[in-house]
């Protein structure tokens, strides 16, 4: 696991949220945390457009409602890690996680 | 992406705010020696982090920087009377020296001896680098003179100017440790079949370098790395020092820096003053004429009488569509047009929560970063340390090729690289 260069972020399957954790977990420091929350920029934006055709598509209430916690709890995540608060955005992520189950 | 809370406290930079009592710790350059150029010369008009203040040379040469307006009845000392060895306001004729001292109150009887009852006006001052320094924070913290390199060097190694933007600080400097859009904004459009040089060709060859942000004492130390030979990287080492400095990498001979200071006008608006220098010999005329005129200037529309660009906004940068067609990535003439342009659109102060950062804006998250920590620091009680350091200002931004295999943090040139050239 590269820690010193950010994870290219294809999607927000469980598997990717995941490997977030793991990642964050096994962070320390400023450049660790500036390229983590580079990753989580990059999940921030793909839940962010995958929201906004749910809604916009009809997809249903339940699509849009699971993809907004998803939505509030990356984006918690992500001023927590700017913050080197780990255990803080480790734990907004898992329940991203939960929320996705 | 940046809260809207984080970008608040990152950009506002008034009396009172927590940025601004962070940046009110350092000296600000505000005026070229020059722009003040002999003794009771014309006074000079400064806002610096949204407050107002004039500044004067005295009979003596000696300057004087004070509040912008007459502790009397709130006249503008700007247009007073600079003489014998003071600034006199036209109103009622309250004078005051180079240290805000009120001196004489002829509107007042004498034997009040109301002078010396009125609260001194006037903030620190020094000349040096061919720039004038102001300070305008707690007089009980007077900090150190950032030994920048490009401050250190005789003037003729050395060229500045200045001119006032239309944005806050934050995305002025932002432009500058974002290396990935010298690829694209800063390019014509031949350059990959015919570069200028071999650096040119490795900056458009690879457009998406690969990052090492390392945390400093100063601030944020930017190392891009891009493919070169086979066995060899381009390494273009940027620096960004607390608060508002930037050097760009030098090139490969390491005779030419390039950097930028980004002082805060207030708010919205933002001096940038552009340095070229060199640390081992006199810059040549046609370099210094290059700066603003000539085929490929840095600054193509500097208008002297008003310090701003006369490409703006409203003119849509002056930008020329055939030549975007057919030579420039942008049809926009000037190095510092084409930034101003990028950044001043994005508005007066950028909406962050909207932006959509990719790997390559790792750099701008560190400096980011870096800042609203200062900010925050300040709000638990802690004053930032780099202000009373002036050493940590003592490093450099280079470019080098060198071999692939090296562990970069560690390698003996690259330690050499990173000091200053001028002792």
């Amino acid at each position: 696991m590269d820690l010193n260069r950010p994870l290219p972020i294809h999607d927000f399957s469980p598997d990717t949220l995941l490997s977030l954790v793991e990642r964050i977990e096994s962070s320390s420091g400023f450049q660790h945390f500036i390229f983590r929350e580079a990753e989580l920029d990059d999940l921030w934006r793909q839940v962010e457009h995958a929201l906004v055709g749910a809604q916009a598509g009809g997809n249903g209430n339940r699509d849009a409602e699971r993809l907004r916690v998803l939505l509030e709890c990356v984006e918690a995540a992500h001023d927590l890690i700017s913050e080197s608060k780990k255990e803080e955005a480790l734990a907004q992520l898992q329940a991203g996680i939960r929320a996705q189950a | 992406m940046l809260n809207a809370q984080d970008n608040e406290l990152m950009c506002r930079v008034g009396p009172g705010t927590p940025m601004g009592e962070v940046l009110r710790r350092f000296w600000a350059p505000v005026l070229l020696s020059e722009d003040l150029p002999g003794p009771d010369c014309d006074p000079k008009e400064v806002r610096l982090l949204g407050e107002d203040f004039v500044a004067f040379r005295d009979s003596n040469g000696e300057v004087g920087f004070l509040e912008a307006l007459c502790p009397h009845r709130r006249a503008p000392l700007f247009y007073g009377r600079n003489e014998e060895h003071g600034l006199r306001c036209i109103y009622h004729g309250w004078k005051f020296d180079a240290a805000g001292a009120c001196v004489d109150m002829p509107s007042e009887p004498a034997q009040y001896e109301f002078a010396k009852k009125v609260r001194p006006i006037g903030f620190p001052t020094r000349e040096w680098g061919g720039v004038i320094w102001v300070y305008i924070g707690p007089q009980d913290r007077i900090p150190d003179l950032p030994q920048l390199e490009f401050f250190r060097v005789p003037p003729e190694y050395r060229n500045l100017v200045k001119y006032n933007q239309e944005c806050n600080f934050v995305q002025a400097t932002e432009g500058d440790i974002d290396s990935s859009h010298i690829g694209f904004l800063h390019t014509r459009l031949d350059q990959k079949k015919a570069p200028a040089n071999q650096e040119m060709l490795w900056r458009v060859m690879d457009t998406a370098p690969r990052w090492i942000i390392q945390p400093t004492d100063y601030g944020v130390m930017l190392a891009a790395q891009r493919n070169a030979q086979e066995d060899t990287h381009y390494w273009r080492i940027n620096q960004w020092l607390m608060p508002y400095y930037t050097m760009i990498a030098s090139d490969l001979e390491q005779k030419r820096g390039h950097g930028h200071i980004w002082v805060p006008v207030d708010d919205e608006h933002t001096d940038v003053w552009c340095v070229i220098w060199s640390p081992v010999e006199p810059l040549t005329q046609e370099e210094r004429d290059g700066i603003l005129g000539g085929p490929n200037p840095h600054i193509s529309s500097l208008d002297p009488a008003t310090g701003k660009l006369r490409a703006t906004k409203s003119n849509h940068f002056l930008q020329d569509r055939h030549v975007q067609r057919t030579q420039t990535f942008t049809g926009i003439l000037g190095v510092r047009e084409q930034d101003t342009a990028v950044v001043e659109g994005m508005g007066a102060i950028a909406d962050r929560t909207k932006e959509h950062l990719g790997t390559s804006d790792s750099a701008i998250i560190a400096m980011r970063r870096y800042l609203v920590n200062s900010a925050k620091a300040f709000i638990e009680g802690k004053e930032p340390h780099e202000p009373y350091n002036g050493d940590l200002y003592r490093v450099r931004a280079w470019s080098y090729e060198l071999n692939r295999d090296i562990d970069f943090m560690q390698d003996d040139k690259v330690k050499e690289l990173m000091g200053t050239m001028v002792v």
